[in-house]
């Protein structure tokens, strides 16, 4: 511009014209204080339901799993046969019937006073009757070693009501009773968990090696019910689905190629200052949801294999804009021979337009889930797991739109970009709930897409999260 | 046909630009990230000439884009959007320099003699940074009401009612801003020293 032979009153139009088209472009943080400003800090709802679900889990399954008064008493019916008869025998001392002192609590071991108290309940006499083997409901085999003739321990005089003859084992559940004090003639009576042995003489605690090889072992055989290894599970799982973008390959290798001819390209914003491609985009997460019915199979007492199918929705929102006109959407692919741009047509423009518009990204996948459930915590009713699977994922239809390499325009993913395999890996936490034979289970769980959404040519790598809250109710096989 | 397409690019923009003012009108962080990346640019290099340093003007244009999109319910559609956005920015800044007390490091024209400005030639392309660069170089005061007489359009009233001065201090700091302005734009080799029979006649280098 020249200004030779200017005047005073030009000095303002000078500055003008100068000043009119000087742009500054401001650092990224301006804008995210704003928001900050305006909206306040962007929360992670996911990470404080995940905390909040943990804390009050752990909290409830803590309080459930505590120990009673409950668990110590004495409530094995056999036992309790035994040892009623052999109160009744020896003259035992009967005390209060509901006392509940602390040594008795902790210290089942020991049948104190407080244990013949209970054992003379009524509700145990009846249930002495239930293990008569003639009765045919629950099969027993009880016995007692007959003591060796030049033995110097004496017999106990418990008069049990089953033939000695025919047996020889005394049933007992474990964590009884072990020894049992008498007044009558100082006896003792030690039962181990399988023994059931007789004190000598001397009132000496009684464990000799010699007694106890002559016992032959008295074991246990009471048939329980076998519990098949595989279940199944149904499950529900609605989510949210986010995606993380990164363009580090178009910035290490396509703009600085397109770059070198940018002004006859009609090069877009993003090019004229370091913004990526978060930076650019306007993305929102949307509902997702997985269905999938799976197959476990008890490896161990708490940990199971787990195997299955499942069906994934995933989608997120994109905001852009119509334009009436159909513009030139460019797609630079990185290949082994270099750099290669392909012009498409596009109506969504990502800068201007007559009007706003909002994309939805859907995807939907069919996934083989492989993983380990791991019983941390086990209650009566409940429970706490953790689950990990890896599932190889196949898209069987999407409904995808593609960002121009330009950061300009939307145009449609399905053109051979979008990669048919995946990998994505699951990890959640579950609280169940037994109920009958069913256990249901509720827990948070979190889902990553370890590939790229689109194959290697394409520089803008996406990987889809999803945040989610399963549903699941499993039942064992019988 | 080519006024036709005219008409049409213009009524799109008028467009966009209404969706995101009804957007910002709601609160809606999409619209006002458009408007942010719409204006901002522009914006940022007003702040930057009032600030004494480019975190300043950082400061300033954040300042003045919260007010912004606090207060856009009071715009009415009668005016430009952008003479509106750019009023709250040249008001914010004004406000952000009393706030900080920076008028008081005004200088006399008389001290500009003492201002180094290296001597160099400029190519035309950087003529626009290269002036807007002079300008920050005037002092604080000085500076402010050039750039609110020249460069805003403001009367030396309005600018002595928003800093609080006389009117005639206004016209007198300008005169003395503008003298202090040419003489490092001479040094600067952007404009030619004016003839003796001239007062304001100067020839730029291209």
């Amino acid at each position: 511009m020249d200004y030779k032979n200017y005047q005073d009153e030009d000095f303002e139009q000078l500055l003008q014209d100068e000043v009119k088209q000087h742009r500054m472009y401001p650092s990224d943080n301006v804008w995210s204080n704003i928001r900050t400003e305006i909206h306040g800090n962007q929360t992670w709802p996911a990470l404080t339901f995940i905390a909040l679900l943990i804390i009050s889990g752990l909290t409830i399954s803590t309080l459930l799993l505590s120990p009673s008064t409950e668990q110590f008493k004495i409530t094995t019916p056999i036992a309790s046969t035994i040892v009623k008869k052999a109160s009744n025998s020896l003259n035992s001392v009967a005390t209060k019937e509901n006392d509940e002192s602390y040594f008795g609590v902790i210290e089942p071991q020991n049948i104190t006073q407080q244990t013949f108290s209970i054992i003379e309940h009524d509700q145990l006499l009846e249930s002495s009757n239930a293990y008569n083997p003639s009765n045919g409901k629950q099969e027993l085999t009880v016995g007692i070693e007959k003591m060796p003739e030049n033995s110097n321990k004496v017999k106990t005089s418990l008069p049990i009501s089953i033939n000695l003859e025919n047996t020889k084992a005394i049933v007992l559940q474990p964590s009884n009773i072990q020894t049992i004090s008498v007044n009558d003639e100082s006896e003792k009576i030690n039962e181990d968990v399988n023994l059931l042995k007789v004190i000598p003489t001397n009132k000496k605690p009684i464990l000799e090696d010699e007694y106890l090889k002559n016992i032959v072992p008295n074991t246990i055989s009471i048939p329980w019910k076998k519990v098949s290894k595989i279940g199944f599970q149904f499950y529900v799982t609605p989510s949210r689905s986010y995606r993380t973008l990164s363009d580090a390959d178009l910035k290490d290798f396509i703009q600085p190629i397109t770059g070198q001819n940018a002004n006859s390209q009609n090069v877009p914003l993003g090019l004229n200052y370091s913004a990526t491609v978060n930076d650019i985009v306007r993305h929102s997460p949307g509902m997702g949801l997985e269905i999938g019915f799976a197959a476990l199979y008890n490896i161990s007492n708490r940990i199971k294999f787990k195997t299955g199918l499942q069906v994934n929705v995933r989608q997120y929102h994109i905001e852009t804009f119509k334009t009436a006109t159909r513009d030139i959407s460019t797609l630079s692919l990185i290949n082994n021979f270099g750099i290669q741009t392909f012009n498409l047509f596009s109506t969504y423009n990502n800068n201007a337009g007559y009007k706003s518009e909002q994309l939805n990204n859907q995807t939907y996948q069919v996934s083989i889930p492989v993983g380990i459930q791991w019983e941390v915590l086990r209650g009566n009713r409940f429970g706490l797991n953790a689950e990990a699977s890896l599932q190889p994922t196949y898209s069987i239809n999407n409904s995808t739109f593609l960002l121009s390499t330009d950061y300009k325009n939307y145009t449609d993913g399905n053109n051979g970009l979008l990669r048919k395999w995946n990998i994505n890996t699951t990890a959640g936490i579950n609280f169940s709930y037994k109920s009958g034979a069913n256990l249901w289970q509720i827990g948070p769980q979190v889902r990553f897409q370890h590939l790229p959404s689109y194959n290697n040519q394409y520089p803008i790598k996406e990987h889809l999260l999803d945040y989610g809250i399963r549903i699941g109710i499993t039942r064992q096989w019988k | 046909m080519y006024i036709c397409l005219i008409f049409r690019v213009n009524y799109l923009l008028l467009m966009t630009e209404q969706a995101i003012l009804i957007g910002c009108l709601q609160n809606d962080a999409s619209a006002q990230r458009e408007l942010f990346n719409r204006y901002s640019p522009k914006m940022l290099s007003v702040c930057y000439r009032f600030s004494q340093s480019r975190e300043d003007a950082e400061d300033m244009l954040q300042e003045g884009f919260i007010k912004i999109f606090t207060q856009i319910h009071t715009f009415e559609n009668r005016g430009a959007f952008e003479g509106w956005i750019r009023r709250i920015v040249v008001h914010t800044c004004i406000n952000f320099l009393k706030k900080n007390k920076k008028f008081n490091t005004s200088i006399d024209l008389e001290h500009a003699g003492f201002l180094e400005v290296k001597e160099e030639t400029i190519p035309s392309i950087m003529q626009a940074k290269q002036i807007i660069e002079s300008i920050r170089l005037l002092p604080l005061g000085y500076k402010t009401v050039l750039n609110l007489y020249a460069l805003e359009g403001y009367s030396h009233k309005e600018i002595a009612e928003m800093l609080d001065i006389e009117e005639s201090t206004s016209r007198s700091q300008y005169t003395r801003a503008k003298s202090m302005l040419e003489m490092i734009l001479i040094k600067k080799r952007i404009i030619d020293r004016p003839r003796e029979n001239f007062d304001w006649v100067a020839a730029f280098k291209k």
